[in-house]
């Protein structure tokens, strides 16, 4: 089952597993940085230090200079190797980095690339070393479910009982949306594939809450095609007819609360068309103009972070309306607009990667008849799954979120190398 | 039998040699006409910070051997390639559709170039065992990016002409250039694992970036 691509985190492990001093603070950190993503800024939102140093970034930090200090004092500098993504994911940060060349706005462009670079290196090898053995591999999963259940929970008592017009932590329903699009699928399909009756209920209920509690059409996408196409393809028995089921009793209950207020920005981002009726939807027009800035900056893009900068040029004839929403930026235009071809490029590359991996276990594991170790891996490629619809309709890129997208991404990596240790 | 094989050795040696003049004047060609396109003045690089590039280029210049990092060098190479590219690309030929709004325009430099990294990418370059997976994944990720691209297209089009009748003309100028990028990518991508061919590139943008400023201080 082996990759048989060169890849660098692979071979850093072979020579040189994580010391058991590192390990100790791994796993904590790890957690406070799953956790904490489901706080998002709050209660700083507006502090932008805060955005900095909240608790899942300050986590990723410490982690760094913990690696760093332990590098200049060990005496066997040969073990302290931390774990780094696929070539694909340092690529695309190399990419992100030639983009300063000619991004307008160099210092907001250069505090993009650190917090990316934080979160795809800093957290990746974070979250790596904290997974050493399936139980620690568990735990992994089952925080993720709890920074689910906190999330999701708060979003709905705020709108469903307080009538007001906010989206739990991540206040945004387009971040909302992200962040949940991608966990709900990996949290949900990880329990239903447990043993339990208890397990499969708690994730039927986490399907039908999370698809009411959206605020953005990218949610209930992501959760149907994350959660029913590994359902229907890839699980078998009874298992799928339980996924179907919730699945069916989610959209029926959407169904019901159409009408209720708590919905009304579901109701209003399914339309195509402005609430005047005279004009597309912004967030088309806007999806055209990403476009049209490929046609003169088709290499370099705009720079990264600087489509704000450049976008309004692209209209052309089409209406600028100025009603798009905050953070509402779809990921798959918006890094080739900003990086340039080979940014997108770079990024269907991890996309490809990761997947190919993720298949690929699981027809090994399906060959094996290790039912056990195959949820880990449906739930792997359903969070990805997720991930990619979710980028649709807000970018996993932002900070805050992108923890996520890491998390999926170490969890593909080590659900390999924790099996292979298997006797 | 050891007659036979001695004549056989010759002969592989002379086609060695053969392949490696073919080579070296196609890179010399490159040279020369990428050199002339900025001395005619159409290629000025706008660059906002040379001081992210020219490290970069300085760093694809290394030679070494381990397999990520000529990678990253490749993709730095290929990169600057695109950057020149677009900067450089001077003349254009057009086709106009009649009867519509729809018109599609090339640079000739960019074919030109196409062209000759074709030729490259065909005749010239190893094909090194350790990257074949790599560059499987990587067609892979172009036929994402493309799908990617045309979906949103597909799905655009029609809704911009059925509701405005215009705002979508540009798409498919759009598609052309992702198209002869992905050409130039995938000719250029397999003989960069040559230092020789990443050290042309990086001559060329060295020479590109001192046009720039001997224009820009006249």
């Amino acid at each position: 089952m082996t990759s048989s691509i060169p890849d660098i985190s692979r071979h850093l492990k072979e020579v040189s597993p994580t010391p058991g001093r590192l390990r100790i603070f791994a796993l904590p950190l790890a957690v406070v940085a799953l956790l904490g993503s489901a706080f998002h800024f709050w209660p700083f939102e507006d502090n932008k230090l805060w955005q900095l140093l909240c608790p899942a970034n300050l986590s990723v930090m410490l982690w760094v200079v913990i690696i760093i200090i332990y590098y200049i004092v060990s005496w066997n500098k040969q073990r302290v190797k931390t774990p780094v993504p696929h070539i694909s994911v340092i690529a695309y940060v190399a990419v992100n980095i030639l983009s300063l060349a000619f991004s307008p706005d160099l210092t907001r462009s250069l505090i993009f690339v650190v917090k990316l670079s934080l979160i795809l290196f800093g957290a990746y090898s974070l979250l790596s070393c904290a997974i050493n053995n399936e139980r620690q591999l568990k735990h992994i999963y089952y925080m993720a479910l709890f920074a689910l259940l906190i999330s999701l929970s708060y979003s709905l008592v705020v709108r469903f009982t307080l009538e007001q017009d906010t989206f739990g932590f991540h206040q945004n329903p387009c971040k909302n949306s992200t962040y949940l699009g991608m966990l709900a699928p990996l949290g949900c399909i990880f329990l239903f594939l447990n043993k339990g009756v208890l397990n499969k209920l708690l994730a039927a209920i986490l399907v039908i809450t999370s698809s009411i509690s959206a605020g953005s059409i990218g949610m209930p996408l992501a959760i149907f095609t994350g959660i029913s196409v590994p359902g229907i393809a890839l699980v078998k028995g009874s298992v799928r007819y339980v996924i179907l089921t919730a699945l069916a009793l989610a959209f029926i209950l959407t169904a019901l609360l159409w009408e209720n207020p708590a919905l009304n920005a579901l109701r209003s981002d399914l339309t195509l068309y402005e609430h005047d009726g005279k004009n597309i939807k912004q967030r088309y027009i806007e999806w055209q103009a990403e476009l049209n800035l490929l046609e003169d900056l088709t290499a370099t893009g705009s720079g990264t972070g600087c489509i704000n900068e450049y976008r309004s040029k692209f209209y052309y004839r089409l209406p600028k309306l100025n009603t798009l929403m905050p953070f509402d930026q779809n990921g798959w235009l918006a890094i080739p607009a900003e990086n340039g071809i080979l940014g997108l490029l770079c990024f269907c590359w991890i996309i490809v990667h990761y997947s190919k991996r993720s298949y690929q276990q699981i027809r090994q594991m399906k060959k094996s008849s290790s039912s056990e170790w195959l949820k880990y891996s449906i739930a792997n490629m359903a969070g990805l799954l997720g991930a990619c619809i979710a980028h649709l309709f807000s970018s996993v890129q932002y900070n805050g979120i992108l923890l996520i997208f890491v998390v999926i991404l170490v969890l593909i990596d080590k659900t390999e190398s924790v099996l292979e240790q298997k006797p | 039998m050891q007659k036979e094989t001695t004549i056989a050795s010759e002969v592989q040696e002379l086609n060695y040699w053969y392949l490696k003049v073919i080579e070296v004047s196609i890179y010399l060609l490159v040279l020369i006409f990428a050199c002339l396109i900025a001395v005619q003045g159409k290629g000025t690089i706008s660059v906002n910070s040379i001081a992210v590039l020219l490290p970069a280029t300085i760093f694809s210049l290394i030679p070494v051997k381990h397999i990520s990092i000529v990678t990253i060098q490749k993709l730095i190479s290929i990169y600057l390639i695109f950057v020149l590219v677009e900067h450089a690309s001077g003349y254009y030929f057009g086709i106009e559709f009649s009867n519509s709004h729809i018109n599609f325009s090339a640079s000739i430099p960019i074919i030109a170039l196409c062209l000759l990294s074709y030729l490259i990418g065909r005749f010239i370059g190893k094909r090194e065992s350790a990257y074949i997976a790599m560059d499987k994944e990587l067609k892979a990720a172009w036929r994402l990016a493309l799908a990617v691209l045309v979906l949103h297209i597909l799905f655009l089009v029609p809704l911009l002409a059925g509701f405005y009748g215009y705002g979508y003309e540009r798409s498919a100028v759009v598609l052309g250039r992702i198209f002869l990028y992905y050409f130039l990518f995938m000719s250029y991508w397999r003989p960069l694992s040559q230092w020789i061919l990443r050290g042309s590139v990086g001559i060329i943008f060295f020479f590109f970036c001192f046009m720039n400023y001997y224009l820009g201080s006249q």
